[in-house]
């Protein structure tokens, strides 16, 4: 049977008035590249929020690794890895201590290494002495995903990881994601990118207005011999006629 | 900019909260104005302006500072607090008018948020002061002016200060001896050349043209060497993460957090302004009181006890200053607490405080002749300033210079620390006297400080475990 890494049961987030994440239930297997896709503010963010502890919701319940978000987020966070919307590092450390100071809080062995080994790969070498604040927003993306995978945690949840990288680091990206994957690891993927959606992830959901409106792999929802693209067309917009 | 200004106040302290400081304002000059005659019996109408005008004009000062800060708001505010700043790089407008436009903005701001709610509290006790009309209308032209002229010369020292620093230097030890010479000299008094001063004084409309000219000398000249660089160059460094974490082994599960925060603290150069913020004030409080005394007739001595009780309640700028050092947002992302942070923050002030604190209080001990004094002076100094921002980090977590501005938590701020202060700064008047018992009910105090400090550190994981890094 297939191991569950995240769950979640009619799982709601309002902020005042306005719903953001409306009943949404559904998992996610180890193993998966799990796409969430989605217009701008369908919740997207929010969800991955929720899922991550960094929010807490106003109903429903949510598991991620066996763990409660909402009750226990230092120990989702112990476990995960965490690409955000916005790239946002500290501003005066440089790339490199950035990778060491996420290694010390995560309390991981061979920090020294790992930091190296995450520069190289990025290829990073030339600014890793130049503080954050001064990297370009492509470096800054790159920096923050190597700040994610560098305590190698089981699941990751990426929120537009491609967003500011030039296609050949999205190459390289992509190449280690299905290494990840490959290795028994868990993604979560939330972006607007039908393209690479459709190329890499194992399983798509779709929302809009907070609202989980497809489900299934992508060859599933293009069943009718329909684009992806078409489908979210179809999706999206047969939701907001709803509305 | 101004509904920006309203929009981003409003939103940090909310809208209640945000007209609550322009009401207190109001307030407050109300019932001082309804006391003007018990007042006027201890002082002259001519001293009470003098030093309605001063603090006016030390408040000028205090908001003009931010060209000294142009590059640092610049490389803060983009995308965090506004993108107005950022407009001259993606929009046909130069970065000065920019500026210009800034400093207007701040002006109107300050002028309509204190200034006016000043006057107009004044001019609200007419129908029982029986105040003349007129006579508040002129306060409140003389006190914008004066307003405007600590403003402006304030811009223009900070645009010295980051284009020419030696002029800045030159200016502010010429201004020093101007007032000093003239104070001990006896050969003028200085106040009589700030135009808005005499202008209140004499009722000469001179003066009005005078204030004109010097404010908009001042602000011509800053506008016009304003400097902020966009896209500049960056800085490497050498590596000092993993080191700089081992050096601050002895802080235990803070180590990491605090060697962050160290080199935040040495690369953004603000070490400077935290340690000027600090003894600044306490610099500010001696000149305060030499001012006082020289236009009072009276004797102003303050002990190093007195001088030691206050420390404790500037500590809370160096804790301010610690929470703008770098945004939090990442920290989101981590397995990390705020309270970790705030915990973090306070042992980092505690390390800096009590290092410039003891100094301070050396140094002065020397110079005023009282290292007898200085054992109980370091003791009420370290217990205040513990208690003081134990209780600054509990009501305002990372938030502090935002909170502080809510008159709710500035109420709960006043109510705890001000007390104590007042008792141990009348205790400290009253040394001399009796110097058994003042040290005696001062050890008592500085325990139950001490106490009531362990209290709230113990009390933060509650207040803040389940605020958000993300403001």
């Amino acid at each position: 049977m297939p191991e569950k890494v995240i769950g979640t049961v009619n799982l709601k987030r309002n902020f005042g008035n306005f719903t953001a994440v409306d009943n949404v239930t559904f998992n996610v297997e180890k193993g998966e590249l799990f796409g969430l896709l989605g217009p701008n503010g369908a919740g997207k963010t929010t969800l991955l929020k929720l899922l991550t502890g960094q929010l807490e919701p106003t109903s429903g319940s949510c598991q991620v690794l066996d763990l409660d978000p909402a009750k226990d987020s230092i120990g989702v966070k112990s476990k995960i890895g965490i690409v955000p919307e916005i790239e946002s590092p500290p501003s005066f450390l440089t790339g490199k201590e950035y990778l060491q100071f996420v290694g010390l809080v995560r309390d991981i062995e061979d920090i020294e290494k790992k930091a190296d080994h995450w520069i190289e790969y990025m290829d990073m070498k030339e600014v890793q002495n130049t503080p954050c604040k001064d990297l370009s927003k492509g470096t800054r993306q790159k920096l923050v995903v190597a700040a994610a995978l560098i305590h190698e945690p089981p699941l990751v949840f990426l929120d537009e990881p491609f967003s500011g990288l030039d296609p050949h680091y999205q190459k390289l990206m992509k190449e280690y994601l299905k290494g990840y994957l490959a290795k028994g690891g868990t993604v979560f993927m939330c972006t607007h990118i039908l393209e690479i959606a459709e190329k890499i992830c194992t399983r798509i959901g779709i929302i809009s207005k907070g609202k989980i409106v497809a489900l299934g792999t992508p060859r599933e929802l293009e069943r009718t011999g329909e684009s992806l693209d078409s489908v979210f067309m179809r999706f999206t917009e047969s939701s907001d006629a709803s509305k | 900019m101004l509904s920006e200004e309203r929009r981003l106040n409003s939103a940090m302290i909310g809208k209640v909260q945000f007209l609550m400081f322009p009401m207190m304002i109001l307030f407050m000059s109300f019932v001082l104005a309804l006391s003007s005659k018990q007042l006027l019996r201890e002082m002259p109408m001519n001293q009470m302006y003098t030093i309605l005008h001063s603090i006016i004009l030390i408040y000028g000062i205090g908001v003009g500072g931010f060209a000294l800060f142009g590059e640092r708001i610049a490389q803060k505010r983009f995308g965090e607090v506004t993108m107005l700043l950022e407009t001259p790089t993606i929009q046909p407008i130069d970065f000065r008018s920019m500026f210009l436009n800034f400093y207007v903005k701040d002006i109107i701001y300050y002028i309509l948020y204190s200034i006016i709610p000043l006057t107009a509290g004044i001019g609200l006790t007419i129908p029982i002061t029986g105040f003349r009309l007129a006579s508040v209308l002129f306060l409140l032209l003389t006190i914008t002016l004066t307003f405007l002229i600590g403003i402006s010369f304030s811009f223009f020292l900070s645009s010295m200060y980051v284009r020419m620093k030696w002029i800045f230097g030159g200016i502010v030890l010429a201004v020093l001896a101007f007032i000093l010479y003239g104070h001990f000299a006896t050969a003028y008094d200085f106040t009589d050349y700030i135009p808005s001063f005499a202008l209140q004084r004499t009722g000469d409309p001179l003066y009005v043209l005078i204030a004109a000219v010097i404010i908009l000398a001042f602000s011509f000249v800053a506008v016009m060497t304003v400097k902020v660089k966009f896209g500049k160059a960056s800085e490497k460094f050498s590596e000092v993460m993993l080191p700089t974490a081992k050096k601050f082994a002895f802080v235990k599960g803070y180590s990491t957090f605090m060697a962050k925060d160290w080199i935040d603290l040495i690369r953004s150069k603000t070490l400077i302004p935290v340690i000027g913020a600090y003894v600044g004030p306490l610099a500010f409080l001696a000149v305060l009181f030499w001012f006082l005394g020289s236009v009072l007739p009276l004797t102003l001595h303050f002990n190093l006890i007195f001088y030691a009780a206050m420390i404790g309640f500037f500590g809370v700028s160096i804790y301010g200053w610690l929470n703008l050092l770098d945004t939090t947002g990442f920290y989101e992302v981590l397995p990390v607490k705020v309270t970790q942070i705030v915990r973090t923050k306070l042992i980092l002030f505690t390390i800096l405080a009590f290092a410039m604190s003891t100094v301070f209080l050396i140094v002065l001990g020397f110079m005023q002749s009282e290292l007898e004094l200085l054992w109980i002076a370091l003791i009420v100094a370290y217990s205040t300033t513990a208690y003081t921002v134990t209780s600054t980090a509990y009501l305002t977590g990372l938030r502090t210079n935002s909170y502080l501005f809510d008159p709710k938590i500035l109420g709960k701020f006043s109510a705890i620390v001000i007390p104590p202060l007042i008792v141990l700064t009348i205790l400290s008047l009253y040394y001399p006297n009796s110097p058994l018992i003042s040290a005696v009910i001062m050890l008592v105090i500085s325990g139950m400080l001490a106490l009531a400090t362990l209290l709230a550190f113990g009390k933060i994981e509650k207040k803040w475990k389940g605020e958000s890094f993300s403001f």
